[in-house]
Formats: C-alpha cells, sequence, structure tokens
C-alpha cells in the first residue's frame, strides 16, 4: 500500500466540490486534506497543509486558477487544472503537457489523471517548471498586467497597476513602492517589465522601474548623473540606457 | 430673339456682325451658366419640404435679380471692352436686346433652380431610405446579438456542468432548474423576435436567469426585487433586462469573495418606463471586460426611441448601479403584439 496523496479540491461553487469529491472518493490513493473556495483561501491552504496535488479551477472569482499557481510560485504542488470553457488555456495545458480535466468530470478521464498523478508524484517528476512556462505562454495571451498579486505570509495583495510608482530590484526580490506602502514579492525585474504596460512604465536604471504617471521632474547633476523626482517625494537614478529610454516615451 | 438677330444681321455687314455676336455671347452665356449652377448651395439651404413658400419665392426671387443684374453688368462691361478693341456692334447688340436677354436669362436660371430641386430632392429620398434600411438593419444585430448572447455557449457549458454537479450532491434540485432553464432558453428564441412584450414577462426572463445563477454561487447571492404588480402590463421591448442582469452577475457576484447582492427595481408611469438594477462588486476582483454588453444595450435603446430614452451608470464604493428610463412604445408596435 503506497502512501495516499494529500489533495486539496479548490473551486468556488459548492456543488462542484461536492461532486468531485464524490467522484474522487472512489479512488483510494486520494486522500482530499481540505477544499477551498477561492484563490486566498487555496493560497493559504497550500501553504499550511502542503498538499502533493491541487485539483484548481480556473474560474474563480477575484482570484483566477491562474493567478493562484503564479503566488505558490516555487512550492506550488502538481497541479490538475478543471475548466467548463477556456479554449486557449487549454492550448497552454496541450503545449507545456500539463493535466487538466474539463467540466462536468468524466469518471472515466478523472481515473486517467489520478493514475497519470500518482506515477509522477512516485517518480518524483518536479513539474513546477512546466507550470511556470505555462504561465508565460498563458501571460503572454493575456496581454498586459493591469495588477501584480503579492502574497504575504498567508494573506493576498492585489495592487493595483496604476497604484504602483515604482519598482526596485534587490536580488531575487523586487520591492514594489505604492501610496499605501511597500510590498517585496520574488520575481525577477524583468519579467515584470515584460508584462507591464510599456506605455505607463519605464526601466530608468537596471535595478528600477517607474511609473510615468508619478514622475514629477528628471534632475541633472553632471554628464551622466540624472535622477528620476516623484510625485511621492522619492528618487531614482537613473542609468544612460535609461535616460534615452526615457526620452523616448515623454 | 434669333429674329430679330437676322434683321439686325441684314441691315449690317453680316460675317463681322455675326462674328461679334458669336465672339461676345458665348463667353457671356457660359457665365449665365456658372451663375446659375452656383445657385445648388442656395437650394442646399432652402429646403422645399422646410421653407415656408413665401419666404422661399422672396429669397429665390431677390437672388434671381441679383444674379441676372450681375450678369448684365457683366455682359455690359464686355461688350464695352469689345467696343474698344474693334468690334463696333457690341453695344448695340446688349443694349437693343436688352429685355430680351433680361427674360432668357431669368429663364435659365428659373429652369436651374428647379433642376437643382429635383436633383436634391431624389438625393434626399435615396439618403433617407438608405438610412431607414440602415436603421433597421442595426435594430435586427443587435436583437441577435441580445440573443446569441442568451443562448450562449459559456451559459449552456455552466448550466451542464452544474446539472452534473447536483446530480452528485442534491439531486432533488435538479427537475425545478430543468424547468426554469427551458423557460428561459423558449423566452429567449421566441420572444427575442416579438416587436414588444411586457414587463411581468421580462421579469420573469431575468428571475429565470437568476435563479440558474444562483444554483451556482448559492447561499451568498442575494437577489431582491422591488414592483408594483401593476408595472408588469406595460409593454416594453424584448430582452432589455437579461443584458443588465447578466452584466451583474458576471462583474457583481463574479467578482466578490463573500456575499453579493443584486436589486431591480421597475417601475412605470403613464407608460414611462424605469428600470433600475443595482449590484455590489470588488473593484479589485473586477476582470476588464468588454463592455460590450453596456455599448449594446445603449445602441439598442437609442435604434429604437432615439434621443428620448436615458441609459446612465455609475460605480462607487463597491456599488454599480445602472438606470434606464424609456418612453412608451409606439402603439403600432403594441397593437402588433398584441398588448
Amino acid at each position: 500500500m503506497t502512501t495516499p496523496i494529500t489533495t486539496l479540491i479548490v473551486d468556488d461553487e459548492q456543488h462542484a466540490r461536492t461532486a468531485l469529491k464524490n467522484l474522487l472518493s472512489r479512488h483510494p490513493a486520494i486522500d482530499i486534506v481540505a477544499e477551498c473556495e477561492n484563490g486566498k483561501d487555496a493560497v493559504k491552504a497550500v501553504n499550511e497543509r502542503e498538499p502533493a496535488l491541487v485539483f484548481l479551477d480556473i474560474q474563480m472569482p477575484k482570484l483566477d486558477g491562474f493567478e493562484v499557481l503564479e503566488l505558490l510560485g516555487d512550492k506550488a504542488p502538481l497541479v490538475v487544472f478543471v475548466t467548463a470553457h477556456d479554449d486557449y488555456a487549454i492550448q497552454a495545458f496541450e503545449n507545456n503537457a500539463l493535466d487538466y480535466l474539463l467540466k462536468p468530470v468524466s469518471p472515466e478521464r478523472l481515473a486517467e489523471t489520478v493514475a497519470r498523478a500518482s506515477q509522477r508524484l512516485a517518480d518524483h517528476q518536479p513539474q513546477q517548471r512546466e507550470q511556470q512556462a505555462m504561465l508565460t505562454d498563458i501571460r503572454r495571451q493575456q496581454g498586459h498586467l493591469s495588477r501584480i498579486l503579492v502574497r504575504d505570509k498567508g494573506d493576498v495583495h492585489v495592487i493595483p497597476a496604476a497604484d504602483i510608482i515604482a519598482i526596485e530590484a534587490a536580488d531575487d526580490y523586487v520591492v514594489i513602492h505604492t501610496p499605501a506602502g511597500n510590498h517585496i514579492k520574488q520575481e525577477r525585474l524583468g519579467r515584470l517589465e515584460e508584462s507591464l504596460d510599456p506605455q505607463q512604465f519605464c526601466r530608468i536604471h537596471r535595478s528600477c522601474l517607474i511609473n510615468l504617471d508619478f514622475l514629477s521632474n528628471i534632475e541633472t547633476e553632471g554628464k551622466d548623473t540624472r535622477f528620476a523626482h516623484l510625485k511621492s517625494g522619492q528618487s531614482f537614478a537613473i542609468s544612460r540606457s535609461g535616460y534615452s529610454k526615457l526620452l523616448e516615451r515623454l | 430673339m434669333s429674329f430679330i438677330l437676322l434683321q439686325l444681321a441684314q441691315a449690317k455687314d453680316a460675317p463681322i456682325f455675326w462674328l461679334t455676336a458669336f465672339v461676345q455671347f458665348l463667353p457671356w452665356y457660359f457665365l449665365l451658366l456658372f451663375f446659375s449652377i452656383s445657385n445648388v448651395y442656395l437650394c442646399q439651404r432652402l429646403p422645399l419640404d422646410s421653407t415656408p413658400g413665401l419666404a422661399l419665392t422672396l429669397v429665390q426671387g431677390l437672388a434671381a435679380c441679383i444674379t441676372i443684374g450681375l450678369w448684365l453688368t457683366a455682359g455690359w462691361g464686355w461688350s464695352r471692352l469689345l467696343m474698344q478693341t474693334g468690334f463696333t456692334d457690341a453695344g448695340a447688340l446688349l443694349d437693343g436686346l436688352l429685355a430680351y436677354h433680361t427674360l432668357f436669362g431669368l429663364l435659365v436660371y428659373g429652369v436651374w433652380v428647379m433642376l437643382h430641386y429635383t436633383f436634391l430632392g431624389a438625393t434626399q429620398q435615396q439618403g433617407k431610405n438608405a438610412r431607414q434600411l440602415e436603421q433597421q438593419l442595426m435594430i435586427k444585430s443587435i436583437e441577435l446579438q441580445s440573443l446569441k448572447a442568451t443562448v450562449h455557449p459559456h451559459f449552456m457549458y455552466n448550466s451542464l456542468n452544474m446539472l452534473a454537479n447536483l446530480s452528485q450532491s442534491a439531486p432533488d434540485q435538479i427537475h425545478p432548474l430543468c424547468v426554469q432553464m427551458s423557460e428561459f432558453l423558449r423566452y429567449s428564441v421566441n420572444h427575442g423576435k416579438k416587436p414588444a412584450v411586457t414587463l411581468g414577462e421580462e421579469l420573469k426572463h431575468a428571475q429565470n436567469y437568476l435563479a440558474i445563477e444562483r444554483a451556482r454561487f448559492g447561499e451568498r447571492l442575494t437577489i431582491e426585487y422591488d414592483y408594483g404588480d401593476a408595472d408588469l402590463t406595460c409593454a416594453t421591448l424584448p430582452l432589455l433586462l437579461f443584458p443588465l442582469v447578466e452584466n451583474a452577475i458576471k462583474h457583481g457576484a463574479g467578482s466578490q469573495l463573500d456575499a453579493a447582492f443584486i436589486r431591480i427595481r421597475l417601475s412605470t408611469q403613464e407608460q414611462w418606463v424605469t428600470v433600475v438594477v443595482e449590484n455590489s462588486f470588488d473593484p479589485h476582483g473586477i476582470k476588464p471586460g468588454t463592455g460590450h454588453g453596456l455599448s449594446n444595450t445603449r445602441r439598442r435603446l437609442h435604434a429604437n426611441y432615439g434621443d428620448d430614452a436615458r441609459l446612465t451608470h455609475r460605480a462607487s464604493d463597491g456599488l454599480f448601479r445602472i438606470e434606464i428610463k424609456l418612453p412608451p412604445l409606439p402603439a403600432a408596435r403594441r397593437l402588433e403584439a398584441k398588448l
């Protein structure tokens, strides 16, 4: 007898959770440790319970399934996405060899999924890389980010792009400055720059991205030393290439 | 006039005389043509169907007198110029026949005015027909869109999925829901084509839709209705409420993690209809939508009621409110729909 697979079910519809639980109860290998009705709770539950497998609904209020996966980052368990209709997402799963279920879930298909997941977990095949690659795919299709999600211990903050004053890089983290305070997120500045609207955000330095709506003036202190003063009272150094980028935008 | 010219020609040296007449009259009458054609702008400014007859006659008459006066003056100048260059008959040709020139000029001018009005009338009629057709086409296409939204595959997916879930968790809820879904679909398919329906029918349709959605969202969605029984007999457009209610679900309850509500208020006053739909929403939970629902409704109201329909909406503090105020439907449409 192998150890049971600790499993989490995430879906905003009570009936959907009940139905999936019923179907999974036929598989003794699956041990359901918790169920969540929204993305926020799911992030918390994964942190606390550390399940090996998550059945994750995509269409949920506030945080969708992709955003939950993004917030879990490196800690993400093996994820099986569950969706009723989402053609472009299905394309992304196919591209990255990820398993997914269509609603309503057919018992045969679920059995295949459980078998595949057991195999994967038994072989200790990490799946984070495929899952992150799939997220990159999805992001590319969704266009510019309109908000950034930040995990703060068990809690989740949603920061609208318009509220971001500037983002500074520090090692593998970024510091996001907002009028209400700073947030720290594990992310590369380059990736954020790619996904935010280039009309609104400008990389003025290797380690700094600013929101042009907050720019108040540029101070020149010598041939190559310039500072961007922001309306929030903060100042950031501008590199030479950052200055030419700024001039293009303004 | 040609007879007089012949008489004069016999009295003078004929070839020289004809040459003078040719050189003098050809450019001058061309000028008359140009003057007359430019009257088209005046005709555009004074449309036949909306200008009072007296004013029209006065203005056009005055314009005719001024134009012909200018033309005669130009003719006089031209003839004197010709006389200096050796065409000695030019002055006599103009002065001797002045009355004829005036009459003839006025006649040409008058004919052109009539031509202009005929031409303008024809193009206007064409434009009117095209506009009417365009309007009808737009009403049809907007109605088709609202119909398509109703039998949208997403809605079908969600509903089937919900029935499958209920079969596992609450089988006794399936039958009443199937009845409501059938009613909902039947109304969308059949009533969307009707020229008019009652507010009561519209409300029932919205209630059927909301019942299905409520089964999905469960206890966290509260729905309130506020209307008087007298309001329900009032005539209105089919599928008026549905897009508003669909919006309220999508961007309201669909954006919130916790308790959500939708309030629907109907009121009528002498066949004027007021619809208010309010819903709670989470500003951070909103995914940017296409905004189709609202703009389609706006266009549809405009196509049916022109500028008399009012649609206002505002979002503040987690409350979205949309209000529509409609004038009475044309009696012809109510008759056609047997209301």
